[in-house]
């Protein structure tokens, strides 16, 4: 009778250490895989390489970007995220929906006059630039993550150097909080 | 009468510490996971940028001075382009160079 009851209280120890063991895989697994990927600053880098497509082809410039004189199309301007097949839509969680996510922003120059932009396009929320900038200095993950490139473009006879940022947010998704 | 107590004991104490060290084996293993999995990261480097190799801009970059190579110092200082001295950018490939 008694060598009856121990296997009991035997067999009831083994399956709460079963339990514990399969938490405690559970655990683990859950902890390793509730770190997300960071791919903003990829996401940045892709967002970049598009709008480049859009700006210039084979080393020239797009032909509709810029009028007669030498200036930014107004058109090409105002409809840039259209004309260039791009769209700052988010998912609809942590209301981003109401807040766009993205910032860009195009700068032009020429070879004379690097410190001032000739014509700049920017679009998205402004807010993410200072922040990116502020990320880029000092190194906070849960910060505005961007990819800032440079390039160089022909326009006719005219040199073109384009300075090219874009900035993504989404930090709910893509760090720990 | 009294062995037998001490040997119930000494058993139970044996199963205790079992528990216990599976118990914080297990809690090693999870805060592990934990540090593990911060550090997946993903991240983006071009590389060694040079006129030959480097990124996607850095082609279309290329692509333009072969329409026009003008102020070709300004230009590679600016977008940050390297040159190897074995990669020494040859004007005589360039389009009407």
């Amino acid at each position: 009778m008694n060598k009856k009851g121990a296997e009991k209280i035997l067999s009831v120890y083994w399956f709460v250490i079963l339990i514990i063991v399969a938490g405690g895989i559970y655990g683990m697994i859950y902890m390793f895989y509730s770190h997300p990927f960071d791919i903003r600053e990829m996401e940045s880098h892709i967002l970049v390489n598009n709008i480049a497509d859009c700006i210039s082809e084979n080393g020239k410039i797009n032909p509709s970007l810029f009028n007669d004189t030498g200036g930014l199309d107004k058109s090409f301007k105002e409809n840039f995220l259209a004309r260039c097949n791009i769209n700052f839509n988010s998912e609809p969680e942590w209301g981003w929906d109401e807040e766009e996510q993205y910032f860009i922003r195009v700068q032009f120059f020429t070879p004379q006059n690097l410190n001032n932009p000739f014509a700049t396009i920017s679009e998205g929320n402004v807010r993410w630039k200072e922040s990116y900038y502020l990320n880029k200095e000092k190194g906070f993950e849960i910060l505005e993550k961007g990819a800032e490139k440079r390039f160089y473009s022909v326009d006719g006879n005219k040199q073109i150097l384009i300075d090219l940022l874009a900035v993504v947010r989404k930090t709910e998704k893509n760090v720990k909080q | 009468m009294l062995n037998n107590k001490k040997g119930e004991i000494g058993e139970s104490i044996t199963w205790v510490v079992a528990t216990v060290i599976i118990i914080v084996v297990l809690t090693i293993f999870i805060i592990a996971s934990n540090i593990l999995g911060g550090f997946s990261k993903v991240s983006v480097s071009s590389g060694e940028r040079t006129l030959n190799a480097g990124s996607y801009l850095d082609i279309k970059t290329n692509l333009a001075l072969r329409e026009n190579f003008d102020n070709i110092k300004t230009i590679k200082d600016w977008t940050g382009i390297t040159e190897k001295e074995e990669d020494a950018y040859d004007t005589s490939m360039l389009v009407g160079g």
